[in-house]
């Protein structure tokens, strides 16, 4: 006996159920559709890159019967094309969620904005038609991608244009790469990615408020949310007297943080607050906590504080319905 | 003993199909409360988000209380029954957690079940050492019951993949000892994971093992990829060569025949099992089975350029799934491609992967690298 009819014999007993609903439902179970969207978007997807990766292998073995100029050509009339069918299938512009019927026009506009990047990067590395001016080369397409994202309604656009923007700032706001790839011990860069950071939160925050696109904060939050406590903390970590300033900004995104989670329930923004919180808050601590302690007391503190942080998890539904606005890591 | 409340697992099941038939129009407003009213119970179960937080706090809190624990007792009994001890604490404290907090899998009872594993193995190693047996799988099999033990009272899934993956080491190093068993090897790995399989299907119709659901699930899917690979011609082929110390290329494998028929006919069994049962996880083996076998032929018999192989590969999976999605916005033989909600999740992770591709193909100065397939594969989920 199978778990379906153990529960529909339980709701039998109770007379929860009819006897004919209930064959009614075991009929149902057994014929209920299977939904295969994640599976056949992923192997379109899987397709598509398997395809451009063999016609990129391709032309790179044959770029020299082709020719650059007829490559660039195709390029761009690739990239016109997928605009202008994005174009086509789109619908007006609205405030909010826009619904697309057409099935691939969300698609389109994703292969047209990477084309675009690609035609680009080309036609700089065999013209270059930007010469030296690489910012120019950096803010166009960040310029072009926050339009799409904006007029057609476009999420995985909009993290594009971001990047790209953070890019020509001189900032790699890539998830991944945040660490790596961007040389925090440049006081310069420290703060321009905590300004970058404030700036894509503000607009984040923003949008909830003022019910622009309110579905984009997501977006904005979490990448500006990690390039700034990772910034913060960068600053925070540099063996300066006014280092400790950092602390401010990495309480203040904190508790917004916090806040914003407990408004919209998504909670990568509670983790995102309590991990950078207790990272900046324990580097604190030991600062200033005389070095005869470390051992001992270390231990103790780390493993009574992931403890505490633990009871925070299991029971914020409670602590954060008050106006309790403590940091986290503090209790 | 089973950890966690049986009955509460069963209130969560029974919660989630009621609100799922009230969606559909099968039950009506009143059931679904009275549905719920009488399942009220259910165990926590936060989102992911919290449960990651809780998983990664909980990992550090068992590290760091371990290192406090020993300051405190130093290593009076030696380090394995300290080791022991505090595991053993840490066990009362959970089972404790799990009742008050009515845990079910939250991320900070799978960080200490990992971490209670993690305390008896200085033990086993001891006694292993203090044996001296120069196997290595016997320390494996002094392992398995730990393993087993945790698997019957909680239920956890990567714990139930460990000790699936110890029995086949277990018996893979057993059958190597001897020349005959080197080449029973493919053949007792794939009666392995026939076995499991059968008996994972078997139980996963039961409503008494409701309990070990989600780890019955894991060593079933294990298993499906176990028999794939064990039957495969290059894995077969080139691990003879490995473990014959024939050198390389690889000498041709007796039964060739055999194996090249399991290679190319398992994936097309998954492809028609995941048809028949309507069953995702079997399709999804198939589909990356198919790959396998692609991988597999060309590595052997290189007929086209990889160029070549990739543009049709390519062709013939974006086609057919663009197709499907066409065909299946009305449901065909028992599938439908239908939007499924969107949750944090997925953004996140649609996100993170279009940002990559976007910093990745940034370097406007280095102009284009060819050959990385610099398309964004990222995901434009957005509902339609």
């Amino acid at each position: 006996m199978n778990p379906l009819s153990f529960l529909l014999d339980e709701w039998q007993q109770r007379h929860l159920l009819t006897d004919e609903q209930r064959v009614q439902l075991e009929t149902h179970e057994r014929t209920r559709p299977v939904s295969l969207y994640i599976l056949l978007r992923s192997l379109l997807y899987a397709g598509i890159l398997l395809f451009t990766s063999g016609v990129g292998v391709l032309i790179y073995n044959n770029i020299d019967t082709i020719g650059h100029s007829a490559l660039i050509a195709l390029l761009a009339v690739l990239t016109a094309g997928s605009f202008f069918y994005v174009y086509r299938t789109s619908v007006p512009f609205s405030r909010g969620l826009i619904e697309n019927e057409a099935k691939f026009s969300d698609f389109a506009l994703l292969i047209a904005c990477t084309l675009f990047l690609m035609l680009e990067g080309y036609v700089q590395w065999r013209y270059n038609v930007f010469g030296t001016r690489y910012g120019l080369a950096t803010v166009l397409p960040a310029v072009l991608f926050l339009f799409c994202a904006y007029r057609f309604d476009h999420r995985g656009v909009l993290s594009m244009g971001l990047t790209a923007f953070a890019s020509w700032v001189g900032i790699t706001v890539a998830p991944m790469e945040v660490l790596s790839n961007n040389d925090f011990n440049d006081m310069r860069l420290i703060v321009t990615g905590v300004l970058l950071g404030v700036l894509y939160i503000g607009v984040g925050v923003a949008s909830e408020r003022m019910d622009f696109k309110k579905h984009f904060s997501f977006t904005y939050l979490l990448l500006g949310g990690n390039v700034f406590f990772i910034g913060s903390l960068a600053g925070l970590f540099r063996q300066e007297s006014w280092a400790f300033g950092f602390a401010l900004p990495i309480t203040a995104g904190c508790w917004l943080f916090v806040n914003h989670a407990r408004r919209s329930q998504s909670f990568l923004f509670l983790l995102m607050a309590v991990v950078y919180g207790y990272i900046a808050f324990t580097y604190l601590l030991f600062e200033v906590m005389n070095e005869a302690l470390w051992a001992f007391f270390g231990m103790f503190y780390v493993a009574a504080s992931t403890g505490g942080v633990i009871w925070f998890f299991l029971n914020f539904k409670k602590l954060l319905k008050g106006r309790d606005e403590e940091r986290p890591p503090l209790r | 003993m089973k950890a966690y409340n049986e009955t509460l697992l069963l209130n969560e099941y029974a919660q989630k199909m009621a609100q799922k038939w009230h969606s559909e129009r099968l039950l009506s407003t009143e059931q679904l409360a009275e549905a719920v009213q009488s399942h009220a119970q259910v165990p926590y179960n936060p989102n992911i988000f919290i449960k990651i937080g809780l998983f990664l706090f909980g990992n550090v809190c068992f590290m760091f209380g371990g290192g406090f624990v020993f300051m405190i007792l130093g290593e009076g009994g030696g380090f394995a029954f300290t080791a022991l001890l505090y595991g053993l604490g840490v066990t009362f404290l959970l089972l404790r957690l799990i009742k008050q907090k009515q845990l079910h899998f939250a991320g900070v009872d799978n960080a200490l079940i990992y971490g209670i594993i993690g305390a008896t193995m200085p033990l086993i190693f001891e006694l292993y050492d203090a044996l001296k047996i120069n196997e290595f799988w016997v320390g494996v099999l002094f392992c398995l019951p730990v393993l087993v033990v945790v698997v019957y009272s909680f239920g956890e899934p990567l714990v139930a993949l460990g000790a699936f993956l110890s029995g086949l080491f277990i018996l893979a190093s057993i059958l190597m000892k001897t020349p005959i068993g080197k080449a029973l090897l493919p053949f007792a790995l794939m009666i392995y994971a026939v076995v499991f399989f059968v008996v994972t299907r078997n139980l996963s119709q039961k409503s008494s093992a409701f309990y070990w659901k989600l780890a019955i699930y894991w060593v079933n899917t294990a298993a499906l990829v176990l028999f794939y690979a064990a039957g495969n011609y290059f894995v077969v082929r080139e691990l003879n060569a490995e473990l014959n110390g024939l050198g390389s290329p690889s000498p041709e494998v007796a039964f060739a025949g055999l194996f090249w028929g399991f290679t190319l006919l398992i994936p097309v069994l998954y492809l028609y099992g995941g048809f028949r049962w309507r069953n995702r996880t079997l399709l999804l083996l198939g589909l990356l089975g198919i790959v396998a076998t692609i991988l597999t032929v060309r590595y052997y018999h290189a007929m086209l350029p990889i160029e070549w192989v990739l543009i049709l590969v390519g062709v013939v999976a974006a086609i057919s799934a663009f197709v499907l999605i066409r065909s299946l916005k009305t449901p065909k033989f028992g599938f439908i491609y239908a939007p499924e909600k969107d949750n944090d999740e997925r953004f996140a992770i649609e996100m993170v992967v279009i940002s990559q591709m976007t910093q990745n193909s940034q370097s406007v100065e280095k102009g284009v690298e060819f050959g990385g397939g610099d398309f964004a594969g990222g995901g434009a989920e957005d509902k339609y």
